[in-house]
């Protein structure tokens, strides 16, 4: 759902190369970008990358400015004319400006920045335990595996209820809670705090032996929710709160479903469901690759909001569709829940995931469900 | 009144009418134009967000070897100067000849080159490798 995607593969001798994958995008226009090149060397990266741009720059809508995108092209064009338009371009720019080849020198200069910082290798590889649900929640759904033995990475939940009672909006920090993070940063991630696009921070680098000491501390902060990867990590944009592209407010929708699913046992029993939120369409909350999304619309003066569901963000990328008419702000949630409550029902053996119940059995039952008088 | 002053990287110089030249549309092929003869191509910018003349003008300069001169005309604003001179237009006449008097200073924008371009081949970091920059 990019302009351009490289995917980091290796070929049939175990080198790496690159899937690039050309014209896929949100907004007005949602389209999951087609492979041009399977097994792209890496010296060819910029070469490749600029041919690209060519071909789209020679051949792109101007008239149009909504037109005006590498993906409408490659739309209008068919995946293989314009691999064979990108192939011409970089066979001459291959000629012509042989400059941009990355060598091996400019690789490994670059691979240098990215050396794994100075792990410790005396750390015994067991993660203590502490007699606590919550600290065992938190341990299963905001921590995951590190490569180097005795390290894990912790995620730093953003979504869910702050210290103060509060329900935070989805991804905000205050500075005072990031000074702490900081600090906890220094004392146990090698100074190393990554944000990621779930709208959550994490820590990289975490001795298993002091996960209890970090827990206690992000807790005390508000910041240990062990809702990661469930219904409560919801994205979302900012809205008509802050943004002035917004048709519609979406931090005060994601606060509500918050509030709704917030039995943990409840969101686990869920399982893997995501939601992304959008208030406009030009989709920075990525409604349209959530499991469930949500889009903002004025109709009329009105607030209202479209329901999307089976949209993946994963390898299989996918679009989701529209289930019906778009609802009012108090009854988008109770949708969620229709939605959610009809997956409980449906999925095969407890176990199946939204996403596959929901490409299983379809969008009909839900938009039944959702749309029942 | 776009004035006829024409922009170079040496200063303003008025049009020469000898000049033999050749005008070139966004949606013409900069590479079968017939540049036989030619010292002056000129370029134009129907809109200021075109974007096809500076690969044209790239496709002049790498691919076809073309020496001559490379004009950008139309709706040619001094933001875009920078930009079209790294792509190989050596010439400009600005839109609004209120913009004159600053226009040297766009095209000094950026005292580094991070990019190839017809200008700078090699990008930045080819030519650090090399020992030319610091």
């Amino acid at each position: 759902v990019h302009d351009i995607g490289f995917r980091v593969t290796r070929n049939a001798a175990g080198e790496t190369r690159f899937a690039v994958i050309v014209g896929g995008g949100l907004g007005r226009t949602p389209l999951v970008g087609p492979v041009i090149h399977p097994e792209l060397e890496p010296r060819h990266l910029l070469t490749y990358t600029e041919a690209i741009l060519r071909a789209y720059n020679l051949a792109g809508d101007r008239d149009n400015m909504f037109k005006a995108r590498i993906k409408i092209l490659v739309r209008d064009l068919g995946p293989e004319a314009f691999r064979a338009r990108v192939e011409e371009e970089h066979k001459r720019i291959l000629e012509t400006n042989p400059s941009l080849i990355l060598g091996d020198d400019e690789i490994n200069r670059v691979k240098a920045h990215f050396a794994p910082p100075a792990w410790r290798t005396d750390l015994p590889d067991d993660v203590p335990d502490v007699d606590d649900k919550r600290y065992r929640n938190w341990l299963k759904h905001n921590t995951v595996g590190h490569k180097a033995k005795g390290y894990r990475v912790a995620y730093i939940s953003l979504k869910g209820k702050q210290a103060d009672g509060k329900t935070r909006p989805p991804g905000d920090v205050t500075a005072d809670e990031m000074d702490a993070i900081a600090r906890l940063a220094d004392d146990h991630s090698l100074g190393q705090i990554v944000a990621t696009h779930t709208q959550n921070l994490l820590l990289p680098h975490v001795e298993a032996r002091a996960l209890p000491e970090l827990w206690r501390a992000l807790d005390a902060l508000g910041l240990a929710n062990a809702n990661v990867g469930t219904l409560q990590d919801i994205i979302c944009c900012p809205g008509l709160d802050y943004c002035n592209l917004a048709n519609a407010t979406s931090i005060p929708i994601a606060q509500k479903i918050s509030d709704r699913f917030e039995d943990l046992d409840h969101l686990y029993d869920l399982g893997d469901i995501k939601l992304k939120m959008s208030g406009c369409i030009n989709s920075c909350g990525h409604h349209h690759v959530g499991n469930i999304g949500i889009l903002g619309v004025d109709m009329k003066g009105t607030k209202a909001y479209q329901i999307l569901l089976g949209g993946s963000e994963e390898a299989d990328a996918t679009i989701g569709k529209w289930i019906g008419p778009a609802l009012s702000a108090d009854d988008v949630v109770t949708a969620i829940e229709k939605i959610v409550g009809l997956y409980v029902e449906q999925r095969h053996d407890g176990e199946e995931r939204f996403l596959d119940t929901v490409r299983r059995i379809g969008l009909k039952p839900f938009a039944e469900r959702v749309y029942a008088q | 009144m776009p004035s006829n002053r024409v922009l170079t990287r040496d200063g303003f110089v008025n049009d020469d009418a000898a000049q033999q030249r050749v005008r070139l549309a966004p949606n013409e092929d900069a590479r079968t134009v017939a540049l036989e003869g030619v010292t002056l191509v000129e370029l134009a910018l129907p809109k200021m967000n075109e974007g096809r003349v500076y690969t044209q003008a790239r496709i002049l300069r790498e691919e076809r070897g073309y020496k001559g001169a490379i004009r950008a005309v139309g709706e040619v604003r001094r933001d875009l100067l920078f930009f079209l001179f790294r792509c190989g237009v050596d010439q400009a006449v600005l839109k609004d000849p209120d913009e004159e008097q600053d226009a040297h200073k766009a095209l000094a924008s950026f005292s580094v080159l991070y990019q190839g371009a017809a200008d700078v081949a090699a990008p930045l970091w080819k030519r650090a490798a090399r020992g030319a920059v610091h």
